[in-house]
């Protein structure tokens, strides 16, 4: 066997951590249209992680409520494996537990197992409430672990409900966080932020960058306003009951 | 310094050939009596750092330049002494200075302009080059890493600045990566000749070959693109692996057929692997043929380990897929039992639904049963109150028949009570003519009671005329007494008259 045969090489992965509020106030359409815009959107996912070459897509779930669980308490699951169950909405908002939970599996020993280097995580919060806990003890702890700081990350706040300031607190930047006010905008905006947060975070295109991490996290804002002008325009057509 | 010998291969990335990136990193090797020298030099990606080829060139360049300068002028004796890490700091800012002196004449001969990738960035970053006092981003548009090893007879060292790794063999058989590593370099995050702290970025290692227990047989520099073909999880162990095959190579198939194969080699890594450009440059020794043997047991067990990992990974696959359909397939039976309870349910609420509804039928006939008497009751109501009315009629005409009669009696005994008063009045008019003939009476009366005296005064004379004055007296009485008995038939007449009598 040549030298060139005799090294294998292993796929990339890049794992698409869902961080999800299923607190009491998202009972009803909320939960309704988290619930059926993943499901919908696994599928999505399974077909950019076949069509992939650079990294193959496994998701990780998070939920919070009156405490934080992971419903992928083995790691994350290859898109094509994994089946959602629709999950229920009571409780307060732990965001804090749901940050340290996080914190514990962003590790080399945790989930970031087969994590290479040119695969940052990307993670997907999704809010509609305040944190009715210490968040901000969980939170600064979260950001000072490593894959945290260069994962891109996201939100959206689900309502004027939720705290804007706290997500924006998350993501590092007002410009990553998405209000929306619809199921039909809430459900495009999941779909969105899934495929294109994974895409980009699984492409390797800045190779050899001092700073990777970041331009990612700015290649995925650019295209988040970019879809925020043009979801603008239809999103609050035919878009439903408002949420307050 | 026959034992060992230097190699060095490096290749544009996959992803640089797509997006038409020159080749970033570079390399050196470099082998004299003296010592055996190996560098990789990877020049930054991102767009600010668009003259990195040539950085990471110059790096590599300066890097044996100073390492040939530092074994040259270094007593053996001096370096033991002195532990070598004081000497090795010395050598890494001799590299520094020697690295910004060569950026600095490039660029008095190829002053930046717009041609360059400066036109990629935006113009308050693009001025921050173009007027740069004191020269902080040209440095930084050079930026790149480095990472050196040599070896001596008495001594070897590696120094090292960002990212990428030195992975070290060992004479028992042991593999190391000695060089510490540092923190701030993560992902894609590295640290940087350019840096202003450059010289306290630098890390580095070295051994003595009287002191040391073990020696490198091996030494192998990489840039980052090897080590991100690799989970970071465990990556040492993952380019073990890669280098123990390329060791193996080396000791089975020779010195320039290793080189070729790992030509091919490194383009499988970009291809498959991290897309970044790859470099190793690496030292390889004289491998005892006990060496040889147990590395090739090592290898034949991980690729066991790795194919029953690889099997197992598949098994876990096809558990998970299995366990989901069975997950699908209980849930499309709680949902086909939900349904049937479901339908059951509805069944006894239909049922149920249906008795109230019977019960409510049974309560709507009474209650028409109980209107219909009602209804019945008050039509004979209806009929005896008509008949009533009917009645109360026939009273009211007889009533009115009354109420007439009494009319004509009241109008009759109207028309009685005026003849009466006429009669009245009549009578009263008699009565005033009998008083008229009374009063006439009594004038004649006195017309008599006159005579009478003058009878008397003549009576004498008239004695013959008494006679026949008592007639006349006589006669008068008569018709006195027929006028007063005609006055009291007159008053019995007019005794009161009865009303409806």
């Amino acid at each position: 066997m040549s030298l060139t045969d005799n090294v294998a090489i292993p796929r990339k992965t890049m794992v698409l951590f869902f961080v999800v509020d299923t607190s009491g106030s998202m009972e009803g359409s909320k939960i309704g249209a988290v619930n059926s815009a993943i499901e919908e959107v696994i599928p999505e996912l399974k077909n950019l992680s076949d069509a992939n070459a650079d990294a193959q897509i496994k998701i990780a779930v998070l939920e919070f409520s009156s405490g934080a669980r992971w419903l992928t308490p083995n790691g994350p699951v290859e898109a094509e494996n994994y089946v959602w169950r629709d999950i229920d909405a009571s409780g307060v908002t732990d965001l804090g537990d749901a940050c340290l939970k996080l914190n514990e599996k962003l590790s080399t020993k945790g989930f970031m197992q087969e994590a290479t280097g040119s695969f940052a995580p990307a993670i997907f919060l999704m809010s509609d409430g305040a944190p009715t806990d210490d968040y901000k003890t969980g939170l600064d702890k979260l950001k000072q672990n490593a894959w945290f700081k260069k994962a891109i990350k996201v939100s959206v706040a689900i309502g004027d409900d939720a705290d804007s300031g706290v997500l924006s607190e998350f993501t590092g930047s007002s410009e990553s966080v998405v209000t929306v006010h619809n199921v039909a905008t809430l459900k495009k905006m999941i779909k969105f932020v899934s495929v294109r947060a994974s895409e980009v975070s699984s492409k390797n295109a800045n190779v050899g960058s001092t700073e990777g991490g970041d331009s990612k996290q700015s290649a995925f804002i650019d295209e988040l306003n970019n879809f925020k002008v043009e979801t603008a325009a239809s999103a609050d057509a035919g878009g439903g009951d408002e949420w307050a | 310094m026959k034992p060992y010998r230097s190699f060095s291969c490096g290749t544009q990335g996959a992803k640089h050939i797509k997006e038409n990136l020159v080749c970033q990193d570079a390399v050196l090797h470099f082998d004299d009596e003296r010592m055996s020298v190996a560098i990789v030099a990877d020049g930054h990606g991102s767009p600010q750092y668009f003259r990195s080829d040539k950085g990471s060139r110059f790096a590599t360049e300066v890097a044996l330049e100073g390492i040939k300068g530092f074994i040259a002028q270094t007593n053996p004796e001096k370096f033991i002494n002195d532990g070598g890490e004081k000497l090795l700091g010395w050598l890494a800012k001799n590299i520094i200075a020697a690295w910004y002196a060569k950026v600095d004449d490039d660029e008095k001969v190829n002053p930046f302009t717009d041609d360059e990738k400066l036109n990629s960035l935006e113009d308050k970053e693009k001025s921050k080059y173009l007027n740069d006092p004191d020269r902080q981003h040209l440095y930084r548009a050079y930026g790149t890493t480095l990472i050196a090893v040599a070896i001596t007879d008495d001594y070897w060292f590696g120094l090292h600045i960002g990212d990428g790794k030195c992975i070290v063999l060992f004479d028992d058989g042991s593999w190391g990566l000695p060089i510490p590593w540092d923190d701030k370099c993560f992902l894609n995050s590295t640290t940087s000749l350019c840096d202003d702290d450059a010289i306290a970025r630098f890390r580095s290692w070295c051994g003595i070959a009287s002191k040391d227990k073990r020696k490198p047989i091996a030494m192998f520099v990489g840039s980052d693109g090897v080590d991100d073909t690799y989970p970071v999880h465990e990556n040492e162990k993952h380019l073990e692996r890669l280098y123990r095959s390329i060791v193996l190579s080396f000791a089975k198939e020779g010195y320039e057929s290793t080189l070729t194969a790992m030509d091919t080699l490194i383009q499988k890594l970009t291809a498959q692997g991290s897309g970044d450009d790859v470099s190793i440059a690496g030292i390889i020794g004289d491998i005892a043929p006990s060496l040889v043997a147990e590395l090739s047991v090592r290898d034949e067990a991980d690729k066991v380990v790795i194919k029953a990992m690889e099997e197992q990974k598949k098994a876990v696959a096809k558990l998970q897929e299995a366990n989901n359909a069975v997950t699908k397939a209980v849930e499309k039976q709680q949902k086909a039992m939900t349904t049937i309870q479901e339908a059951r349910m509805d069944i006894e609420r239909y049922k149920n639904d249906q008795k109230q509804a019977g019960d409510v039928l049974r309560d709507l006939n009474r209650s028409i049963e109980k209107t219909k008497k009602e209804q019945k009751r008050a039509h004979d109501r209806l009929q005896d109150a008509e008949r009533g009315v009917s009645k109360a009629m026939n009273e009211r005409q007889k009533a009115l028949g009354l109420f007439q009669d009494a009319n004509n009696i009241a109008q009759q005994a109207e028309e009685r009570q005026k003849a009466t008063a006429a009669k009245l009045e009549d009578v009263k008019k008699g009565i005033d003519k009998a008083t008229e003939e009374q009063r006439a009476a009594f004038d004649s009366l006195q017309d008599v009671d006159m005579a009478v005296a003058q009878t008397k005064a003549g009576q004498k004379e008239a004695s013959a005329r008494l006679q026949e004055a008592d007639r006349a007296v006589t006669k008068a009485i008569e018709e006195q007494q027929k006028v007063l008995a005609k006055r009291y038939d007159g008053a019995d007449s007019c005794a009161p008259w009865k009303v409806g009598g």
